[in-house]
């Protein structure tokens, strides 16, 4: 079920209203069941996988609690995880990687003189594997660590992994963040409520009109065999504005959704195209993802502790991985190397400069904040060039053109296409400047009491609302496009 | 609640934001069933200026698989006698009723047969590219009124989620914003180049079908591909509520031919894309009823000459194979081009 659809509309009111009347044992158990119904209401299938991963982690967890009375030695409770490991990684390495691994090994050897002709099934990509795969192993690893005791209920478990305003793409939550909301008693609350709405219409507004809208002109270039540079940049431009207004949109509906629910989830963007450097864009963009990948991967591989060498390998591991994760193809690795390379250009600048281990987050000078924003803007977009072209050919093709070489006409489109999609998206650069000036997002105001509501702030959200959804009325795209992020 | 009744409540301002902004005039819509007044582009009579002229023996009518497919000028040359296109990309099975209608009948042309190009369930798709960008083109081959193409789409939509739709439409004004705000946003970067409004038109056909085009896409297996659903091949269900009745009782009405011609999708390998047990029987009956009338059915599906190598893009024909599709094309068909 996707969200921008009538059968979610209705399956949203119907759980929702339900959920506020029954009692909290009540609620778990059919916000479990209404998760499973929502995540199999197209392949049913795909419940089977869930339940498997949530069994086997669940009880992987209760054998190797540090503090249960039958954990065992750490060497068994290393045996334990590495049964959570290697079954939630060889699943999601069948579903995602077997076929790219065939081809992979096809095409070395065939480079290599050699004929075979191995097996490629027909797998079907299980719509969230990624996200709730990468959720349900930081829950294992966590109890490893004795960070967090192993959750007792299969029930409180099980909504966990499964909980479904966030389970086909993210925010990636972690169980200590998310369990204790599930274990413990919700309360319904008619500020965060509305704080909720407002940020649901808000993502249905970022995907409906802005994402969808220009993801037809971003596609329609990318469909393309020989576009000029403006052309081609127009439609990187749009790509741009497409993946970010499209998995925004996602988290914050999710988060909204959530929200309504009496959970709160993690930020998974904060404003990423106002970033001034590579290590600030990743501060800001998919935060779950790059934060998991911190803390499960680089930090385990010795993070920036063994010296400034090692650690530009293990940020080049850790963004190649990353980038691996977004799907199983070489553009995707491409694009994490890249942006590994971005980071190691950085780190390595600053040990230069002598500004320390993160000079992403020293202060930038008045005069530089422009330009600064302007380059790292320009780096982000070739990144998006390398996610988005998954041909090697047209890939070396598109970064060796040069301006101005195009006919008239075509750099005219170009221009075209660009002022299109720019005036779509001046409501995501007029919110990220608001939020600038604001100096905090809408979504991060304090909770307050009901009774300290003003009767404007009230009527602004109503209007808000309003207008969102007038605009949506009006110039919803046609053309619907799936997330994007549902494809990894 | 009151948070969502106000919500609920400023789209209406619509109604008075149109009023004020939409300054052209706004005009009933040809299909009421389908939405309610906006700004429409006004009937183009150009080609039945062109038909009168050329006076065709031949005439073709349908999208980017007629038009990847014949090439005109060549078949022309082939057959010794003159041929006409009425071929526009990204249109349904509507547009090619209108096309027909008032175009080629009104133009007091007979040809010796008229040939629509179809991909399998389109003909009993009215609904097919329709509604959105769709509906533009459409403007162009409508008259003020277009009452039994109204009835055709109005048995379509007769569910509860269509009434929905249409009232709330209504309510807001969503059909005539919707016309207004669209060509704000994709007009407004054109009048950096031209203020005339024809020229304005004319770049952005000339971007969407040339600079932009079918001959610039690159070879996609999916490219364009509409996939069938099978549960909507039952013919003696959807071809009362379609387009194709009518077609016939024109061409029946005025002493024409007419013959369908369902084009081949992309092959797989070398083999002809697989053909549904529900598949093979809608077009069985599509057969039988088109023959009961007079008219005539030809099925691309399964020829050995058509191979992948031929495609392009999607169901696309390559530019270098048209001409062998189009002589391969009179071959096969040359009773009816005699």
């Amino acid at each position: 079920m996707t969200f921008h659809s009538l059968d979610f509309l209705v399956f949203f009111v119907v759980v929702t209203t339900v959920y506020w009347r029954l009692s909290h044992g009540a609620q778990n158990w059919f916000l479990l069941v209404a998760s499973y119904l929502f995540y199999g209401w197209v392949t049913p299938w795909f419940c089977l996988l869930l339940g498997g991963t949530t069994l086997v982690d669940w009880w992987v967890a209760q054998k190797m609690d540090p503090a249960a009375p039958a954990s065992g030695t750490r060497w068994s409770r290393r045996t334990w995880l590495v049964v959570s490991l290697v079954s939630n990684l060889t699943v999601l390495g069948f579903f995602k990687y077997f076929n790219f691994f065939i081809d992979s090994v096809q095409a070395a050897m065939a480079s290599a003189g050699l004929e075979a002709s191995l097996p490629v099934l027909r797998i079907v990509l299980p719509v969230g594997i990624s996200f709730y795969t990468f959720q349900s192993l930081s829950y294992t690893i966590d109890v490893y660590r004795g960070r967090l005791r192993a959750s007792g209920s299969l029930r409180d478990f099980a909504l966990f992994v499964a909980f479904f305003p966030q389970l086909v793409a993210g925010p990636i939550e972690r169980a200590e963040a998310l369990l204790p909301r599930v274990q413990h008693p919700r309360v319904f609350n008619l500020v965060v409520a509305r704080d909720a709405l407002v940020l649901m219409a808000w993502g249905f507004f970022k995907k409906l009109v802005i994402a969808d809208n220009v993801g037809i002109i971003a596609n329609r270039v990318f469909a393309m065999k020989d576009p000029g540079f403006e052309m081609l940049w127009a439609g990187v431009f749009a790509f741009g504005l497409q993946i970010f207004a499209d998995f925004s949109a996602y988290t914050d509906i999710a988060r909204g959704c959530a929200r309504w629910l009496g959970f709160d989830l993690m930020k998974n963007f904060e404003h990423p195209y106002l970033a001034l450097s590579p290590s600030d864009f990743w501060r800001r963009w998919h935060i779950s993802l790059s934060s998991w990948f911190r803390d499960y991967l680089y930090i385990p591989l010795g993070g920036s502790r063994r010296g400034l060498p090692r650690t530009l390998v293990n940020i080049l591991i850790t963004f190649v991985i990353s980038g691996l994760w977004h799907g199983a193809a070489w553009n995707f690795a491409l694009w994490g190397a890249y942006h590994g390379l971005l980071l190691v250009g950085e780190r390595t600048w600053g040990a230069l400069r002598g500004v320390g281990r993160h000079p992403g987050r020293q202060r930038v000078p008045a005069w530089r904040v422009v330009p600064q924003w302007a380059l790292m803007y320009v780096l982000v977009h070739i990144g998006w060039l390398l996610f988005r072209e998954a041909d090697a050919a047209m890939l070396w093709r598109d970064l060796t053109l040069v301006p101005g070489t195009a006919p008239l006409a075509e750099r005219q489109a170009g221009l075209y296409l660009f002022l299109v999609a720019f005036t779509l998206s001046l409501p995501l650069w007029a919110h990220s400047l608001w939020t600038v000036w604001q100096g905090r997002s809408y979504s991060d105001r304090p909770v307050v009491r009901e009774a300290e509501v003003p009767t404007r702030t009230i009527v602004w959200q109503a209007l808000a609302v309003g207008v969102m959804f007038a605009t949506i009325l009006v110039l919803r795209s046609r053309t619907s496009l799936d997330f994007i992020y549902f494809a990894f | 609640m009151a948070i969502l009744a106000v919500a609920l409540a400023v789209p209406l301002i619509w109604h008075p934001v149109m009023a004020r902004l939409s300054s052209r005039a706004v005009e009933p819509s040809y299909l009421p069933a389908l939405e309610a007044s906006r700004e429409r582009i006004a009937f183009r009579p150009d080609p039945i200026k062109d038909l009168q002229r050329l006076r065709p023996s031949y005439v073709f009518i349908g999208d980017s698989m007629l038009g990847t497919r014949i090439d005109a000028g060549y078949l022309a040359g082939l057959l010794g006698q003159d041929v006409a296109m009425l071929a526009r990309a990204g249109t349904g099975s509507a547009y090619w009723y209108l096309s027909f209608k008032n175009y080629l009948v009104a133009s007091g042309e007979r040809p010796k047969v008229t040939f629509f190009f179809f991909r399998d369930l389109n003909m009993t798709d009215p609904l097919f590219r329709l509604t959105g960008p769709f509906r533009w083109s459409l403007d162009e081959v409508a008259q003020p009124e277009e009452p039994a193409l109204n009835d055709v789409i109005a048995s379509r939509r007769q569910g509860a989620w269509f009434r929905v739709h249409g009232a709330v439409n209504r309510a807001y004004n969503v059909d005539r914003a919707n016309a207004w705000m669209e060509r704000q946003l994709y007009d407004w970067p054109t009048r950096l180049w031209t203020d005339d409004e024809p020229a304005r038109r004319a770049w952005l056909e000339t971007m969407t079908f040339e600079t932009m085009g079918l001959e610039r896409l690159r070879p996609m297996t999916d490219a364009d591909v509409q996939a069938t659903v099978d549960a909507e091949a039952d013919f003696a269900r959807t071809m009362p509520q379609s387009v194709l009745p009518l077609i016939i009782d024109l061409a029946k009405q005025h002493g024409m031919k007419v013959c369908f011609v369902r084009v081949q999708r992309r092959p797989v390998g070398n083999t002809p894309p697989a053909q549904s047990p529900r598949m093979q029987e809608y077009m069985r009956d599509f057969k039988a009823y088109v023959e009961a009338e007079g008219m005539f059915l030809h099925d691309d599906t399964g020829d050995p000459m058509q191979t992948l190598a031929m495609y392009e893009d999607g169901d696309h024909i390559g530019r270098a194979h048209r001409q062998r599709y189009t002589r391969q094309f009179r071959a096969t068909l040359h009773p009816l081009f005699r």
